[in-house]
């Protein structure tokens, strides 16, 4: 029992990360139709970030560098989509796959110019250094923090999505570019507005994991978060919030029980699930087929 | 018919094969080797997005694959000679590659991207996982590999070792490019709908394109790792799958020659601006970004271009000029 609650907890608090990258992700693709590669940069410049602005170990220095890593990400975020990804928009997807490749590079590149190649690490803040007793599990102070944070970002991109005019708009371009924009919606301010959104994302997420990770150039497509986001978005289907949150948090649970059980095959187990996914349901948890994937068939 | 059989092509390599050791020595005439075995690499790319319309962000995974195998080859059966290592080597890629493909073109567009760029990730982080790949360690010694019963001693035979092994492989893609599969796999690029109407197996030939450009991608690693004489994860990194892309879009994927002039171009000027950039990320994804941006149909598209800009009255006039014009190589893929 205590085991299982332990394994439950650190399979949760793997999953909060990847879902914050892959939320961000999937918006990206739902309103721009663009495979953001870039989301590996920002998420390495996020964790970056904390390691150049914290101050002291207090929980409230480094709830602040995170917001300031989330804040300076956006800004990056923004200033791509503009010099980027809005030339590109018209030149079809494959080109702005292209591109946001070459921004991957560009970016990953600079933040190593900048920070150099050693790793860096980031203290836990000192209120979460501890672990506590749940059900006579121990569990970590940070990853309970984790969690909660994870709870709350839900919950604000769910009112974000469903609650607000933003968020009517954001569905309705995602939905049918050339429609909304006939409607009067300025499609290029919503695109504009999600990929800040969802930079904003990846930089707290790489903010959120600085403590527990250490942070060098391999962290742009870590196998513990990066890669992971991207299938989690494949999993879930492409431009789906709800499917986003539902498989990383699924696939947090089963790496960190099979972390347990067999741990020589930890650090796999995505792969083997985004292989089973293939089979028998390629368009994803919450997607719809398309019509090439029914043609594949 | 000459130009079919691709003698001209053969012909270019074997100039080049004479001319540059007459001109480079040392250092430069090892630069082109590298430069060789990359034409074989970008031309091998340009099956996928050229020719088939299928992205790949995991190149680097076939051409590590290549230098990896040739290195445990050198390890477990050093009599072998360097050429049936070669064609072991593009078996093994051209295997995985089409397992791969199999299921991974399941999905489409996006999904593949993603898949292809995973694919490559995962082995690299086998390097580090299984013991007899030696992690960070890699291989060394393969200096040792037997071409015609010796090693090969100096820059010179290496030169003359690879271009030959490039020239041939090049030749064969020639060929493949103006075969009934060449065809098929535009057809699919262009629509793959109408394609499959006319009776394309669309999933055969994508398996086929990607398995067939992972065998040559994987001969042109070995012959980098061969050339280089060591083997170390760098050669599986994304900044790989990164270069080859770069390679392929410089010089542009509508001509056949394109690639092969990108990639010539990509390691020239990687070494002479080696002092400029020390991480060469930087350096590949800003040239990647213009190149995206401001020139996306690469170097081979400048002469047109100029022509169409020095020539705009007579356009208005004469209808057949609108061809100028010419469309993306660069297809978009169905979703």
């Amino acid at each position: 029992m205590n085991d299982i609650i332990s394994v439950l907890v650190a399979g949760l608090a793997q999953g909060v990360p990847i879902f914050i990258v892959a939320s961000g992700l999937t918006l990206i693709y739902g309103v721009l139709h663009v495979l953001n590669f870039a989301h590996g940069g920002f998420f390495l410049i996020g964790a970056f970030l904390v390691t150049s602005t914290i101050q002291g170990g207090s929980l409230a220095a480094f709830l602040g560098s995170v917001l300031v890593a989330g804040a300076g990400v956006m800004v990056v975020g923004v200033v791509s989509e503009l010099l980027v990804f809005r030339q590109l928009y018209k030149a079809g997807s494959t080109v702005s796959f292209l591109g946001a490749f070459a921004l991957f590079l560009a970016l990953v590149g600079l933040a190593i110019s900048v920070w150099g190649t050693n790793p860096r690490t980031v203290d836990y803040p000192d209120a979460l250094d501890g672990s506590f007793s749940l059900l006579g599990a121990r569990i970590g102070q940070y990853e309970a923090a984790m969690i909660v944070m994870g709870v709350f970002i839900a919950i604000g991109l769910w009112v974000l999505l469903t609650k607000t005019s933003l968020g009517t708009r954001v569905r309705a371009v995602s939905h049918d570019r050339t429609m909304a924009s006939a409607l009067g919606i300025r499609v290029g301010r919503v695109s504009t507005t999600v990929f800040a959104i969802g930079a904003f994302l990846a930089g707290v997420a790489g903010a959120l994991i600085s403590p527990v990770s250490s942070i060098d150039e391999g962290l742009a497509l870590s196998t513990d978060y990066m890669l992971p986001a991207f299938i989690v978005i494949i999993v879930g289907g492409l431009g789906s919030v709800p499917g986003a949150l539902v498989a990383a948090l699924a696939l947090g649970i089963i790496e960190s029980v099979i972390f347990k059980v067999a741990p020589s095959l930890s650090g796999f187990s995505y792969y083997l699930v985004v292989a089973l996914f293939l089979m028998f349901r390629p368009q994803g948890i919450f997607g719809s087929a398309s019509r090439s994937i029914q043609m594949a068939r | 018919m000459l130009q079919r059989a691709g003698v001209p092509l053969l012909a270019g390599f074997a100039l080049a094969a004479v001319l540059m050791p007459l001109v480079f020595s040392g250092s430069s005439l090892f630069t082109w080797t590298t430069a060789a075995a990359w034409v074989l690499f970008a031309t091998a790319t340009s099956v996928l997005f050229g020719w088939t319309g299928l992205l790949s962000f995991g190149q680097a995974a076939f051409f590590g694959m290549g230098a990896y195998t040739m290195a445990l080859l050198n390890q477990e059966v050093p009599d072998l000679p360097g050429v049936a290592m070669l064609v072991v080597a593009a078996a093994v890629a051209a295997v995985v590659a089409a397992l791969f493909a199999t299921f991974a073109l399941r999905t489409s567009g996006a999904e593949f991207a993603i898949l292809t760029l995973v694919l490559a990730q995962v082995l690299w982080l086998l390097i580090y996982r299984v013991p007899w790949l030696k992690g960070e360690d890699g291989f060394s010694g393969l200096f040792q590999i037997k071409i015609l019963g010796s090693p090969l001693t100096s820059d010179l035979q290496l030169w003359y070792y690879t271009i030959a092994v490039v020239a041939v492989c090049v030749w064969l893609l020639w060929l493949l490019s103006g075969s009934t599969l060449g065809m098929a796999m535009r057809a699919v690029r262009d629509d793959p709908w109408r394609a499959a109407a006319l009776g394309i197996r669309v999933r055969g030939v994508q398996v086929t394109a990607y398995a067939v450009s992972a065998g040559f991608a994987a001969v042109a690693g070995a012959l980098v790792a061969q050339g280089q004489g060591v083997v170390s994860p760098a050669m599986v990194t994304f900044a790989i799958s990164g270069e080859i892309l770069v390679a392929c879009l410089i010089g542009g994927m509508g001509r056949f020659v394109g690639p092969m002039i990108g990639a010539v171009v990509l390691i020239w000027s990687q070494t002479m601006l080696a002092n400029v950039f020390h991480d060469s990320n930087v350096f590949v994804g800003l040239l990647l970004l213009v190149i995206v941006i401001a020139l996306p149909d690469g170097l081979v598209s400048i002469p047109a271009r100029i022509r169409g800009r020095r020539r705009p009255a007579r356009r208005a006039t004469v209808p057949s000029d609108v061809s100028v014009e010419e469309p993306s190589p660069v297809s978009e893929v169905v979703r």
